[in-house]
């Protein structure tokens, strides 16, 4: 992988971060199953958001990609809830939907990113790196959290 | 008894006067009197007193009898006047009835002046009843002249006003109808922001994992196209044979060749949803007024039910119930497009075994064709939202929510509706109502 090679989002070969990706599309999660096969994370998939929330509450997932517009719930949500049962959890959303999520007031507070449908392959995967590495870097500074 | 009488005497003779006023008792009267013998005295006695009656001699030193009518006539009474004279011949006797004396008597002969005086106070008083009611009808028509004055400026009041409040209802009727056209232009606008805000949301899905995957299959294409080299160098005797099974390792622990085929198959399934919402979009195009014809709509149904036999399981029975329609200006492809979507809803409504009835009917200038399933039936939190476009309550892929909105926009445009009936478990009818004879005006 080119995105490698830049030095910023060199990921630590000894922490093994866990990524979330929910989306109610299963052509969708397909797809970012294959974008991201060869990221130096793992990746779990579902189209359930109260699926997502339980493998988050069991800690251990650093960062939760997600659409935004599903029957269960939405993204925003679901983020909400996460920043209460595992706040050190990066939450990005996925969505066709930004210009209407912009618009919920304290969105920011528990989105991180926001990525825009049709998504950028190398923006996407270059995006989580980086926000991966920074979660790093913040939990070297803070030995006390996990 | 005798009746009293006044009586004004024009006579510069005393004797005279006597004479007459003696002929009046013995008349009958009880005479009150008073004598002039000119002009100036005549009329103060005129203007002074109530007369009743005036007699008078012809000729006076300084004064006449024609003169002391003239006198009389000026004053404006309608007294009996009655002329006394010795000797008078008859033309002047003439002159003096025509210019208006009442009677005419000698003095040799007074016995007359009585019965004569008697009558023309009768007369007088017939004259001044006459005069009394004409008065009166002077005085009621001059008050219905007013009335009917009154009434009529009244009654062009109340026409002003209606003219004005007729102009204000107009004006106003039409500021609404401006008003209307120009909301009717917004919630088109409205309309057509939110279609197509829809449509790029419904579009951006299919197209995010569609171009995701292609960039994917750009790289399985890659490795494979290295271990179809890899492959050849070793058949070739030209390369190592440790490079091709690292290759093949690579492709085999990826499972690339079956997830090639797999995400091909998404992408193919992507563009068809675009397709179809494409296709849907379509349905919004004006309806071509050369593709309008009589058709029948039975033979519409028809078609549409053997389009969907597939659609039905084989649980499903199909009654049929389709009665004499008139033909029906319309674009039949049009309306074969509404049944097929009806009916496919219908279809997809059905768990396992029910029934699907489809009927028609003609009423009046309308026909209606009915199409009943006994399914799941619909929430009615649903119903309000059923005709919006890409309403669907099927997993994502499978509909486009689309089907019953452009269902509903066929009817709306040829002039019709549909209307729906839901009980939840018990199933739902959908009505399709069109005019015969098309929309009107013919069609935007």
């Amino acid at each position: 992988m080119n995105d490698a090679k830049v030095e910023t989002d060199v990921l630590s070969p000894t922490r093994r971060h866990r990524v979330v990706a929910l989306d109610d599309e299963r052509s969708a999660l397909r797809a970012l199953e294959r974008l991201l096969r060869h990221e130096p994370y793992e990746v779990r998939t579902t189209y359930r958001p109260r699926e997502a929330l339980g493998w988050i509450a069991e800690g251990n997932v650093s960062l939760l990609l997600s659409d935004h517009l599903m029957p269960e719930m939405t993204g925003l949500e679901l983020t909400e809830a996460v920043r209460k049962v595992a706040p050190a959890t990066l939450c990005v959303l996925l969505t066709g939907y930004a210009d209407r999520v912009i618009l919920e007031p304290g969105w920011q507070t528990s989105i991180r990113e926001m990525i825009e449908k049709p998504w950028n392959d190398r923006d996407l995967r270059r995006t989580i790196r980086l926000l991966l590495r920074e979660l790093e870097l913040k939990e070297g500074q803070d030995p006390g959290s996990p | 008894m005798s009746l009293p009488l006044h009586v004004l005497l024009v006579e510069d003779s005393p004797e005279d006067a006597e004479l007459v006023l003696a002929e009046l008792k013995r008349g009958g009267f009880d005479p009150v009197h008073e004598r002039v013998e000119d002009a100036a005295a005549m009329e103060a006695a005129l203007r002074r007193k109530p007369w009743e009656v005036v007699v008078s001699d012809y000729s006076l030193p300084h004064f006449h009898g024609l003169a002391a009518l003239a006198v009389l006539r000026k004053s404006g009474l309608d007294l009996p006047f009655v002329l006394v004279s010795g000797k008078i011949g008859e033309e002047a006797a003439v002159e003096a009835m025509k210019a208006g004396a009442h009677d005419y008597l000698m003095k040799d002969a007074l016995a007359r002046l009585a019965p004569a005086i008697r009558r023309e106070l009768a007369e007088a008083r017939v004259r001044r009843e006459r005069r009394r009611v004409q008065e009166e009808l002077r005085a009621t028509y001059a008050e219905l002249e007013q009335r009917v004055h009154e009434r009529t400026s009244q009654l062009s009041d109340a026409n002003l006003r209606l003219t004005k409040e007729i102009a204000e209802r107009a004006r106003v009727q039409a500021e609404r109808d401006r008003l209307s056209g120009e909301l009717l232009q917004a919630q088109k606008l409205q309309a057509i922001g939110q279609l197509s805000a829809g449509v790029a949301h419904e579009i951006n899905n299919p197209l995010s994992f569609m171009l995701s995957n292609l960039s994917t299959l750009k790289e399985y294409s890659q490795e494979l196209s290295k271990l179809l080299r890899a492959a050849a160098a070793v058949i070739d005797g030209l390369g190592p044979r440790e490079e091709f099974d690292r290759l093949r390792a690579a492709v085999e622990r990826d499972s690339i060749l079956a997830d090639f085929e797999a995400a091909l198959q998404e992408c193919r399934h992507g563009g068809e949803r675009i397709r179809d919402i494409v296709k849907g979009m379509k349905a919004f195009v004006r309806l071509d007024p050369q593709l309008l014809k009589a058709a029948d709509l039975n033979q519409c149904l028809d078609d549409a039910l053997r389009l969907c036999a597939s659609e039905f399981q084989c649980g499903v029975e199909i009654r049929r119930d389709l009665g004499p329609l008139p033909p029906v200006l319309c674009n039949p492809q049009r309306i074969e497009q509404v049944f097929v979507n009806l009916l496919l809803n219908a279809a997809q409504a059905i768990d396992g075994k029910g029934t699907v009835s489809v009927s028609t009917r003609q009423a009046q200038d309308q026909v209606v064709a009915r199409i009943r399933d006994s399914g799941r039936g619909i929430p009615p939190e649903h119903l309000a939202k059923l005709f919006e476009p890409f309403f669907t309550t099927k997993p994502v892929g499978k509909g486009t929510g689309l089907g019953l909105y452009v269902a509903y926009e066929i009817a709306r445009a040829h002039g019709g509706r549909i209307e729906v009936a839901s009980h939840p478990g018990e199933g739902t009818e959908f009505a399709l109502w069109l005019p015969i004879r098309g929309a009107e005006p013919p069609l935007p």
